[in-house]
C-alpha cells in the first residue's frame, strides 16, 4: 500500500525517501481519539482528475478544431453537421494570437529599454537598497565566523582596487 | 553521546558517498581527482538580493563561499525598481541588475530570445566558464540557461522546489523545464526526494543529478545562553502563512495541543493570506494569551525569535528541502515537522519528531517531543548542525559538480539538436526549431559585434574585511 501522501506518477521509480524510518509510536492514554475524523484514502486525488480531464479535452478540442478548419463543408453537411461559426474565424484568431504575442514582445522589450537609467544615472551606483557594510568585529579568536551580512561596497572603493592598485 | 558518533558518519558520509558513486564511473582513468581548477561562475536568477527568500539566500552564501575558494562569482539577475546597473557586494560579489522588468512574482516575461544579446555581453566581458542556474520557476534562469547552452558554456542548474504531476501549471512548468534541462551539463537538488522529483518531471537522466543540500549559517544561529526556563513549553511557528505551508494544519493542532498540555504556549512568526484563519482560531478557542502573532518577522529577527522557544514545529504541504527546521535545529530546538518531500532526509531522528501532515498525527508528535524535551541539549545539537550542514560544505560539493561539468565532453549542434527532439511528439519539433533560432540569431549577432570587441573587465582581488577595517580607522586618522 503506497503512502496515500506520496507523489504519485505513471513512471514508477525507486524512491529513495521510502525508507521506512521509526514510525511515531508514543501513545497517550489520555488521548482521545473520536476528537479527529480519520480521513480516509478514496481514490485519486481531484488534482490528478483535473490533468486527466484537461488532457482529454485538449485532444478533442484540437480535433474539432481541425475538422472545423480543414474538413470540406459537403463532408461536414453529410454526416448533419449544417451550423458552425464562420471558417473565417479559424484563419482569424490564430492570427490575431500571434500578432498579440509579437507585439507583446516588442512592447516588453521597447518597455524595458525605456526603464534602463541613463549612464550617469545615480541609480546606476546607489538606491534605497543600497547597504553599508557592518563593522563586523574582527576578533580571529572565535572559533567559526559568520559569513558576512549581504553589503554594498562603494563604487569608490571598487575604482581605487581595480584601477590604482590600492591595496 | 557516545552513540551519536555513528549516525553522524553514516548521515554525512550517505550524502558524501551518493554523489561520489555518480560520479566515479565517468571519470577518465588518466584524471587526477584532486584536479580542481578555478572557475569563473554566472549565478543567474530571478531571485536575489534586495527580494529574500531561499533561494536568494542560497545563492549569496554559495556565492561568498566559492569566492573563498578561490573561484570568480558574478550574479545576473533583473532589475529591483531603482536597483538597476552594476553593484559590488560583498566579498567582490558582482550583481548585474539587468533592466528587465518584473511581470508577475518576480518573474520576468518569457521572450525566448529577449536576453540572448545581454547575457552574451556578460559572458564574454566576465569571461565565464560555468553558467549555474536557479530555481525551476525563473524564467530569467531558463533563458539564460538556453542561451548558454547555444553558446557551447558549461550549464549547472540547481532545483529548489518540489512540483506536482497534475495540474496545469506543474504540466507546463515540467515541459519548460524539460525543453531547458534537455542539454544541461549536471543538477543539482536540495533533497533526494527533490532529485527524485526532478528526474520524473525533466527526464534528466539520474547520474546528472547530484544531491547538494542546503545549509544554515550556524555562526548566526546559535542556541540562547540561558534556555527560557520554568515549566512553560513554548512552541515556535516561522513560515509564511499560506496554503502550502500547512496552515490550515496549525489551526485544528493549536487548539488541541493547548486543551492537552496548560502549559504550553505558541509564538507564530510571518504573514500571509492564511493568517486570518490564525487569528479566527485565536478568537473561537479564546486562546489570545497562549498563542501571540507576531506578523512579518525579518530574517535577521529570526534567531531572537527561536531562542524563545523549546519546540519549532513546521506543518509544510511540501517541501523539497526545509531551512527553517536547520535554522531551528542550529538554535538547539527540537523539531516537530510534517513527513513531506525532502524533510525526513533533513535531520537525524533524535532531532526532530516526525509526523503524517493530519492534525491527529501532529498532536501525537507535538506530545512525543514535549515528553523528549528533558533530554535535549541545545549546546549539543547546535555543535552537530555546524558539522552536518555548512556552507563551505555545500560549496567544495559544489565546486565537485562544477568539475564534472567540466569533464563533460562538447557536443555540436546537432548533437544538441537531437535531444530536443526527444521531448516529445510535438512539443520536440518546436523545441527544434526555438533552439535552431536561437543558433541562427546568436551568429547575427556574432556578425554585428564580435566577441573579439567586447571589452573584458579586468580582475582584482579584494582585501579581507580585517584589513578594510583597518584602512577605514587609518583614514579617520
Amino acid at each position: 500500500m503506497e503512502s496515500p501522501h506520496s507523489v504519485n506518477s505513471p513512471r514508477r521509480t525507486l524512491s529513495l525517501s521510502k525508507k521506512q524510518r521509526a514510525t511515531v509510536s508514543f501513545f497517550d492514554p489520555d488521548d482521545i481519539t473520536s476528537g479527529f475524523g480519520l480521513s480516509g484514502d478514496h481514490g485519486p486525488k481531484p488534482s490528478e482528475v483535473y490533468g486527466f480531464v484537461g488532457s482529454i479535452t485538449t485532444v478533442v478540442a484540437t480535433v474539432i478544431f481541425l475538422v472545423w478548419a480543414y474538413a470540406p463543408e459537403s463532408w461536414l453537411q453529410s454526416v448533419g453537421i449544417s451550423y458552425y461559426p464562420s471558417r473565417y474565424w479559424a484563419l482569424a484568431v490564430p492570427t490575431y494570437v500571434m500578432v498579440t504575442i509579437v507585439l507583446v514582445l516588442g512592447f516588453y522589450i521597447g518597455l524595458n529599454f525605456i526603464s534602463t537609467p541613463s549612464p550617469a544615472s545615480l541609480n546606476t551606483v546607489f538606491d534605497e537598497f543600497s547597504r553599508d557594510p557592518l563593522s563586523l568585529e574582527c576578533s580571529l579568536e572565535e572559533d567559526e565566523k559568520p559569513i558576512e551580512p549581504i553589503s554594498d561596497i562603494g563604487i569608490g572603493r571598487i575604482n581605487d582596487i581595480m584601477f590604482n592598485n590600492a591595496t | 553521546m557516545h552513540n551519536d558518533r555513528p549516525d553522524l558518519y553514516i548521515c554525512t558520509d550517505h550524502l558524501l558517498v551518493y554523489s561520489i558513486k555518480h560520479m566515479t564511473p565517468s571519470v577518465c582513468e588518466g584524471d587526477m581527482m584532486d584536479d580542481s581548477q578555478k572557475h569563473r561562475i554566472l549565478m543567474v536568477s530571478d531571485f536575489f538580493y534586495p527580494n529574500f527568500g531561499g533561494v536568494e539566500n542560497h545563492i549569496y552564501y554559495l556565492s561568498q563561499c566559492l569566492l573563498k575558494l578561490g573561484h570568480k562569482v558574478v550574479v545576473a539577475t533583473h532589475a529591483y525598481g531603482n536597483r538597476s546597473g552594476v553593484r559590488y557586494m560583498t566579498g567582490g560579489l558582482k550583481v548585474y541588475y539587468i533592466p528587465w522588468s518584473p511581470f508577475v512574482m518576480q518573474n520576468t516575461l518569457p521572450t525566448f530570445y529577449g536576453l540572448l544579446p545581454i547575457i552574451r555581453t556578460i559572458l564574454i566581458r566576465e569571461r565565464i566558464t560555468v553558467v549555474h542556474g536557479h530555481q525551476a520557476f525563473s524564467t530569467f534562469c531558463h533563458e539564460a540557461l538556453m542561451h548558454a547552452r547555444t553558446m557551447g558554456y558549461k550549464v549547472v542548474f540547481t532545483d529548489h522546489s518540489l512540483y506536482g504531476f497534475a495540474d496545469v501549471g506543474s504540466i507546463h512548468m515540467n515541459k519548460v523545464l524539460q525543453f531547458t534541462l534537455a542539454d544541461v551539463s549536471q543538477a543539482i537538488c536540495v533533497s533526494h526526494t527533490s532529485k527524485e522529483n526532478t528526474v520524473l518531471r525533466s527526464g534528466l537522466p539520474p547520474e546528472k543529478v547530484f544531491v547538494v543540500p542546503n545549509a544554515v549559517d550556524t555562526a548566526i544561529f546559535k542556541p540562547a545562553v540561558d534556555r527560557p526556563s520554568g515549566s512553560e513549553i513554548v512552541i515556535v511557528v516561522i513560515s509564511r502563512l499560506v496554503y502550502r505551508k500547512g496552515v490550515d494544519l496549525l489551526v485544528e493542532v493549536i487548539p488541541e495541543v493547548c486543551r492537552l498540555h496548560p502549559n504550553v504556549r505558541f509564538i507564530i512568526g510571518g504573514d500571509g493570506p492564511k493568517r486570518v484563519r490564525l487569528e479566527e482560531m485565536r478568537e473561537k478557542h479564546s486562546l489570545q494569551d497562549r498563542v501571540e502573532m507576531l506578523g512579518a518577522v525579518q530574517h535577521v529577527q529570526v534567531r531572537s525569535v527561536l531562542i524563545s522557544g523549546h519546540i519549532f514545529l513546521n506543518s509544510s504541504l511540501t517541501e523539497a528541502f526545509c531551512i527553517a527546521i536547520l535554522e531551528a535545529a542550529s538554535c538547539g530546538l527540537l523539531t516537530v515537522s510534517t513527513r513531506v518531500g525532502g524533510v525526513p532526509e533533513v535531520l537525524p531522528d533524535e532531532m526532530i519528531v516526525l509526523a503524517e501532515p493530519d492534525p491527529g498525527d501532529m498532536v501525537h508528535a507535538i506530545q512525543k517531543a514535549i515528553s523528549m524535551l528533558p533530554k535535549i541539549d541545545p549546546q549539543a545539537m547546535h555543535n552537530r548542525m555546524r558539522e552536518l550542514y555548512n556552507w563551505h560544505d555545500v560549496a567544495k560539493r559544489t565546486e565537485i559538480v562544477y568539475d564534472r561539468a567540466f569533464k563533460c565532453s562538447n557536443q555540436n549542434l546537432l548533437e544538441r539538436l537531437s535531444r530536443y527532439l526527444f521531448c516529445g511528439a510535438w512539443a520536440g519539433k518546436l523545441f527544434f526549431l526555438v533552439m535552431i533560432v536561437g543558433f541562427l540569431l546568436w551568429q547575427l549577432l556574432e556578425l554585428w559585434q564580435p566577441a573579439d570587441d567586447i571589452e573584458e573587465v579586468p580582475d582584482f582581488t579584494l582585501p579581507c574585511s580585517c584589513d578594510e577595517e583597518m584602512l577605514e580607522k587609518n583614514s579617520v586618522k
